[in-house]
């Protein structure tokens, strides 16, 4: 049994409770845009508040979505509270937080007025809720290590791989990828650094900003390289990479980074990732048609009519890779993006998908995936 | 340029050479925590049991459905599903080549399962991720059979498990032949098998997780999953527990006492995880502590003892008690509080809430996670203190290892096998 003065501290706590920290919780409701939530919110926070009060409305961010929103927010909120009152009005401090967990955004608003405080929440969730799934890229590490990755080529029993310093042939034995043979190149300083293995039967042709080698790959690596740019199917025309950057040129289009041809409509389309960061549709005419620009400078074109591109995911230093199509000028997602462990340093088309390297976090290691599309979907 | 070029040998020297991810070899990892058995319809209730259990069972057993990073249903065994008309029924379409760790073909009938339920699809697939619904049959000699990339090849409850490799696993096969855990182990002992080349992944205590970066060791870190809070029993009184509650100082606690580590809090579920916990609040107000504990009597504190980091934040816990004039005595077994630490085994705030709820008093389970929160948290019998992330220390020779919520161990590579 409590004594006397137990019962005392309890009944005085329960008061105390009531008086000072009178916490109001409603349940959280789901709309559907950040406007509407907001809105929602507003006239229920309003509903707390008497009439003739004055309010103080603040707000900060402590989620990952830009401050913008938070203003979208604060601004459909202090429409709803918004009141005559009298000069001498007493206040209510109303401070809203835009914050967020895994799955969604939630708008939480905090009233504080004459000791009490009240707490309204609301969530909103901008993508679709989960009702059916897309397809999934498949992805498959096929190469990890410290140097930059420019390219990797899975050719037979071997594996060909490009970095910044030389190209090495690995072969299998008993089931560990070993080194075969390796040639030193001696490229030109690039501080992006890009390469691209390209093989054509017995033929490897490795090509680099401002070099490029020709050669056998098997038995033993034997290559030629010279200090001239050589020219690859990797643009709207012939295309090579520009020397000492990592940009790459075709006679007659603006310099680029990367390039997708669109084949499902009756005339190609083109897609070329511009030196000012943005994608940009030309018809077979050079016309412009769209700009995209949420995507990183990376993308190939897949299945024909796709495009996998890398973007930036939500998560800080982690990319994703996302199958598109192109649909009146807007990009259309048709897959699951497919997270990387990191951020994307290269993209190559390679059958059924692309090849995909990214320097991974924390490590700072590279990686390189194969990433498949089921074409048939 | 030249400049750029050397700067790169420079650095290339002195890193590992490249490798392509190994197969073969054996992972060892020692943990405190002790599990009973791998049923994972068997809910264990020890919070370090239960995120020790998840962690095993989610390598051999898999889900219809699985939460990602995120806590969003992605497919898994089930690689789509679509309702019928009248949204009474759903179908999941199987996977195709999936086998059992036996041999035997996973076969629903016509390919597909289906389930007649008529709740919100989230709920179903968030439903379905759980572990105690695995898909897993008996195998001859009675024991559960699961699909995924490793399976148990030996267990002694509460002292070791050994995982070999699912041969024939349709993600492929994983890159380790098997991985061997080492349970309840202390962490002195795990430092010492650590030292000697016995383990490649053991647990630090978080206080010396900068003294063994300093000497060069691997430290990897899981976000913020844990969360230390102080557990009351009946015999406190409501005014001693918020008494407790005012008194601690939770600033000096988590930026002296831990080394900046973590976040100081008064919520149960870390901010990442519930965007709220903000709101919880976790002010010191040693005024008010004091004038509830006036004339109350003392009370048993116990906490494991084993743990560094519980001992040294107990102590903590009671000099602030002591401050605002309440006396904890340190014992075991009695009656009183407990410091305890829970455990975030899935980014989902609904399914941690409820592990939670296994090791805390009861508390309503309905509702938002904000309103089950504040149930559990109502009258102080429950005091949230810090969330932690988990710290382990890592051999160099363990690749594509990553302490998140979920260990995905299918990935994790040796560059050579151990002697």
């Amino acid at each position: 049994m409590a004594r006397p003065h137990a019962q005392f501290a309890m009944i005085r706590a329960l008061i105390q409770k009531a008086i000072a920290v009178l916490l109001f919780v409603s349940q959280i409701v789901c709309a559907q845009t950040l406007d509407e939530t907001a809105q929602a919110l507003g006239r229920r926070v309003a509903a707390r508040i008497p009439a003739g009060t004055a309010v103080h409305l603040t707000g900060r961010n402590l989620s990952s979505s830009s401050n913008t929103e938070l203003a979208v927010a604060q601004r459909a909120i202090d429409r709803a509270l918004r009141r005559r009152t009298p000069r001498q009005a007493p206040v209510a401090e109303v401070r809203l937080t835009l914050s967020e967990n895994p799955r969604e955004f939630l708008l939480i608003v905090e009233v504080r007025r004459d000791g009490e405080r009240a707490v309204e929440m609301a969530s909103y969730r901008p993508p679709a809720v989960v009702t059916a799934n897309l397809p999934s890229l498949e992805r498959r590490l096929l190469w990890e290590q410290d140097r930059p990755i420019l390219d990797v080529l899975p050719a037979q029993d071997r594996l060909i791989v490009l970095d910044p310093e030389k190209v090495t042939v690995y072969m299998r034995r008993s089931g560990v990828w070993e080194p075969a043979s390796t040639r030193d190149l001696d490229m030109p300083g690039v501080r992006d650094p890009r390469g691209r293995l390209l093989l054509d039967g017995e033929n490897l042709r490795v090509l680099a900003p401002g070099a490029s080698c020709r050669g056998a790959w098997q038995p033993a690596l034997d290559l030629n390289c010279e200090n001239q740019p050589g020219e690859f199917e990797g643009g709207p025309g012939p295309a090579h990479f520009t020397p000492a950057r990592n940009s790459l040129e075709t006679d007659g289009w603006p310099v680029f980074y990367a390039y997708a041809r669109l084949s499902t409509a009756a005339r190609p389309l083109h897609l070329l990732s511009g030196l000012d960061g943005r994608a940009h549709l030309y018809n077979q005419d050079q016309r412009p048609l769209a700009v995209i620009d949420d995507w990183n400078s990376d993308f190939v074109s897949a299945c024909g009519g796709q495009v996998l591109a890398a973007k930036t995911g939500p998560r800080t230093g982690l990319d994703l890779v996302t199958a598109y199509r192109i649909v009146d000028g807007r990009a259309v997602e048709t897959s699951e993006p497919a997270e990387l462990p990191g951020g994307v340093t290269a993209m190559w088309p390679m059958p059924g998908g692309a090849l995909v390297v990214c320097r991974t976090a924390p490590s700072g290691r590279y990686a390189a995936y194969s990433l498949t599309l089921d074409c048939s979907r | 340029m030249q400049r750029i070029v050397l700067l790169w040998i420079a650095a290339a020297s002195l890193l590992v050479a490249g490798q392509r991810p190994h197969y073969g070899g054996t992972l060892r990892i020692e943990i405190r925590a002790v599990v009973r058995n791998l049923d994972p319809t068997d809910i264990a209730v020890e919070p370090a049991e239960a995120a020790a259990k998840e962690q095993l069972t989610g390598q051999v057993y898999e889900t219809l459905v699985r939460l990602d990073d995120r806590g969003e249903p992605q497919p898994w065994l089930a690689t789509s599903w679509i309702h019928d008309t009248a949204r009474k029924k759903w179908v999941f379409t199987a996977r195709p080549k999936v086998q059992f760790q036996n041999g035997v073909v996973w076969a629903p009938p016509g390919g597909v399962i289906s389930m007649a339920d008529d709740r919100p699809i989230e709920q179903i697939l968030r439903d379905l991720a759980r572990p105690k619904n695995a898909v897993m049959i008996r195998g001859s000699d009675g024991a559960l059979v699961g699909t995924g990339p490793f399976k148990v090849s030996q267990l002694e409850p509460n002292a070791s498990v050994v995982l070999a490799a699912h041969e024939n696993y349709w993600g492929g096969r994983p890159f380790l032949d098997a991985i061997e855990i080492r349970m309840g182990r202390p962490l002195r002992e795990q430092a010492l098998d650590f030292e000697m080349g016995r383990a490649d992944i053991t647990e630090i205590p978080i206080t010396e997780v900068r003294r063994a970066r300093q000497r060069g060791s691997i430290v990897l870190q899981s976000p913020l999953l844990e969360t230390l809070a102080i557990v009351f029993d009946s015999t406190a009184t409501p005014s001693q527990r918020e008494a407790v509650a005012l008194s601690l100082d939770r600033g000096a606690l988590q930026g002296v006492l831990l080394q900046k580590w973590g976040e100081a809090s008064g919520a149960l579920a870390p901010q990442w995880l519930s965007g709220y916990a903000f709101i919880f609040p976790a002010d010191r107000d040693l005024v008010k502590a004091k004038q509830l504990a006036t004339g109350s009597a003392s009370l048993s504190f116990s906490y494991d003892r084993q743990d560094p980091v519980l001992q040294s934040v107990a102590e903590r816990i009671a000099l602030n008690a002591a401050e605002a004039g309440l006396t904890l005595r340190n014992t075991t077994g009695s009656p009183g509080l407990r410091l305890i630490r829970l455990r975030v085994t899935q980014p989902d705030l609904e399914w941690t809430l409820d592990q939670f709820a296994l090791a805390l008093p009861p508390a309503q389970r309905n509702g938002s996670g904000w309103e089950r929160e504040q149930a559990l948290l109502e009258g102080f019998r429950v005091i949230p203190i810090v969330h932690l992330p988990a710290s382990y220390l890592v051999s160099p020779r363990v690749r594509q290892w990553n302490p998140a919520v979920r260990w995905t161990l299918a990935d994790t590579w040796l560059p050579e096998a151990r002697p």
